[in-house]
């Protein structure tokens, strides 16, 4: 057997990266990190859900995590508008925008969670303290090392950086988690684009932005906020990164967004100015990052484990940040991966059968958020009342913690999806008109 | 709260509750009350969001699950028609989940 200068190669630093090498070097493999940017930098997705406490516990990085100093997060808050084009008998404000469901994580207990809260983070900050704990426990970190591909071709698979192609690392298999970036999705021909979802957003920070006037219970200024627009699937989160500095977001599906790449900034107001209150209270505070767009990130692949690699996080799907999914599940397929890859690692064989399990089980929690995602888009108003059954609140409650891995069929997911029939087939359902435009099949899951 | 164990509500109490709660509700102050068979989704007063709201307010007060495919324009073009269903509900397994 030819010598590997690592057992295992890692692309990309983010959290899925960082986590998975601090499981593997835990348990005693070697580990090289190919990181292409130099910590900290920006990055999107900064809210937490609390599927990710367990295994920030499990790879010693709770307590940083808590140390550091982000804003806890209880719960979250969705507020809608009132309906236009009603008839009000001269008044308004049926609804008074505010407050159309919340919850609080609390509510339930989840296996492996001991407190309340989870947290926003700065991702600069968050990412960097993730990856400084997996150079900690051992694993060797390469910043500024954008990877070009991977050879698959000789008895080990040999990762070769932009910069210096002739001179690969050889490791005995490849953990990529290169995000949006898809490195092994690219070169392998495995990216598929999502068939129903294409969304696109549009986001910044500001500095000074009240939240206690967009909460009507001021308690509970520091949830994450979902602000539906009244514009057809369009909604604005609102995220504390500190006490000050508030992220915020506009999402909606990419052929609403006409304007040039140029006027990101005019497309930002036009959407918030549906929504005067929250218009108003944007205005009278600071914006401090130039405004920044993501697009084309609804995908999925056709695998996500072949011979001698796996792929995680946002390297093997992502749909929609809707439910603040992005790094729980770039957290758990860490963790459920790296188990695969460790009893793999004791076997000596890093064929692609070695990680079944984790290709079943991260495809039933993916497929599970995506059916969820789904119905969100296509009923919203079913969200709000589900949330306020008692008879369902928990079970959304669960999938909303990120608790979506060990079950089969989520009891909300099928009651949500026999409604959405009913309310499909009767013209005469109140709920009919407000059926979104995105309709998925509930097979859409790939990979 | 549920006060599902008490005795079942006749059509004429529960017309006269829920006619408090719409208009306390949903109507602003200077507004003339409503009658039985006032058209609340043609007037805009209830609408298909805060009838989410009415909803609960059923649960809270009267102990029963309104089933989604309930949630149609004839159940709930007006009071009488919504405290008919009401009444009709408290035999109905389907509510009693």
């Amino acid at each position: 057997m030819s010598a590997v200068d690592y057992d295992i190669g890692i692309i990309g630093g983010g959290p899925a990266g960082s986590t998975a090498a601090s499981y593997l070097t835990r348990a005693g493999l070697s580990v090289a990190l190919f990181e292409g940017e130099t910590f900290p930098r920006e990055h999107v997705g900064e809210s937490l859900v609390p599927a990710t406490t367990p295994v920030l516990r499990e790879i010693g990085a709770l307590d940083l995590v808590e140390q550091a100093g982000f804003p806890r997060k209880f719960g979250a808050a969705w507020t809608a508008a009132t309906p236009p084009g009603v008839p009000t008998m001269g008044f308004s404000g049926l609804s008074h925008g505010l407050g159309a469901a919340e919850i609080e994580f609390d509510e339930r207990d989840q296996p492996g969670v001991h407190q309340a809260h989870t947290y926003h983070v700065d991702r600069g900050k968050f990412d960097q303290l993730l990856l400084q704990h997996a150079a900690s426990n051992g694993a060797k970190i390469f910043e500024n090392t954008r990877i070009a591909g991977v050879d698959f071709d000789g008895e080990h698979p040999v990762i070769r950086p932009v910069r210096d192609k002739d001179n690969g690392t050889t490791v005995r298999m490849v953990v990529d988690a290169s995000g949006r970036g898809t490195m092994l999705g690219r070169q392998l021909k495995l990216k598929v684009p999502d068939p129903v979802f294409n969304q696109y957003a549009v986001h910044t920070w500001f500095d000074g932005l009240d939240r206690t006037a967009l909460s009507h219970d001021k308690k509970k200024a520091d949830y994450i906020f979902i602000h539906f627009l009244p514009l057809t699937d369009t909604w604005v989160w609102q995220i504390p990164i500190t006490d000050t500095i508030t992220s915020v977001g506009v999402v909606t599906q990419k052929k609403h967004f006409t304007a040039s790449k140029d006027d990101l900034e005019g497309f930002f107001w036009e959407c918030v100015g549906s929504r005067p209150e929250l218009r108003s209270a944007l205005e009278s505070s600071e914006r401090v990052r130039p405004f920044k767009a993501e697009g084309d990130y609804s995908y999925g692949m056709k695998e996500i484990t072949g011979d001698n690699w796996v792929l995680i996080g946002d390297a093997a799907r992502f749909v929609d940040p809707i439910f603040s999914s992005g790094v729980s599940v770039a957290l758990n397929s860490a963790r459920i991966a790296t188990k695969d890859i460790i009893a793999a690692a004791e076997a000596g064989d890093f064929r692609k059968a070695r990680f079944n399990e984790y290709e079943r089980t991260l495809r039933r929690g993916v497929s599970n958020w995506y059916e969820f995602i789904s119905i969100y888009y296509r009923l919203n108003i079913l969200f709000t009342a589900f949330v306020q059954d008692p008879r369902y609140r928990l079970d959304v409650l669960k999938m909303l913690q990120g608790d979506v891995y060990d079950d089969d069929e989520p009891r909300a997911l099928e009651a949500m999806r026999k409604i959405v029939a009913t309310v499909e087939n009767d013209p005469d359902h109140l709920w009919h008109k407000h059926l979104g435009s995105m309709s998925a099949p509930s097979a859409a899951a790939l990979f | 709260m549920s006060d599902s164990s008490d005795p079942q509500h006749g059509y004429d109490e529960v017309l006269a509750e829920l006619k408090v709660f719409v208009e306390t509700r949903f109507l602003p102050e200077e507004n003339e009350g409503i009658e039985a068979d006032s058209p609340l989704l043609q007037l805009g007063i209830l609408t298909s969001l805060n009838t989410t709201e009415l909803i609960a307010h059923i649960h809270d007060r009267y102990g029963l699950f309104m089933p989604p495919e309930y949630i149609v324009g004839k159940n709930f073009k007006s009071l009488d028609t919504i405290s008919k269903l009401v009444v009709r509900l408290q035999t109905d397994p389907a509510a009693m989940a």
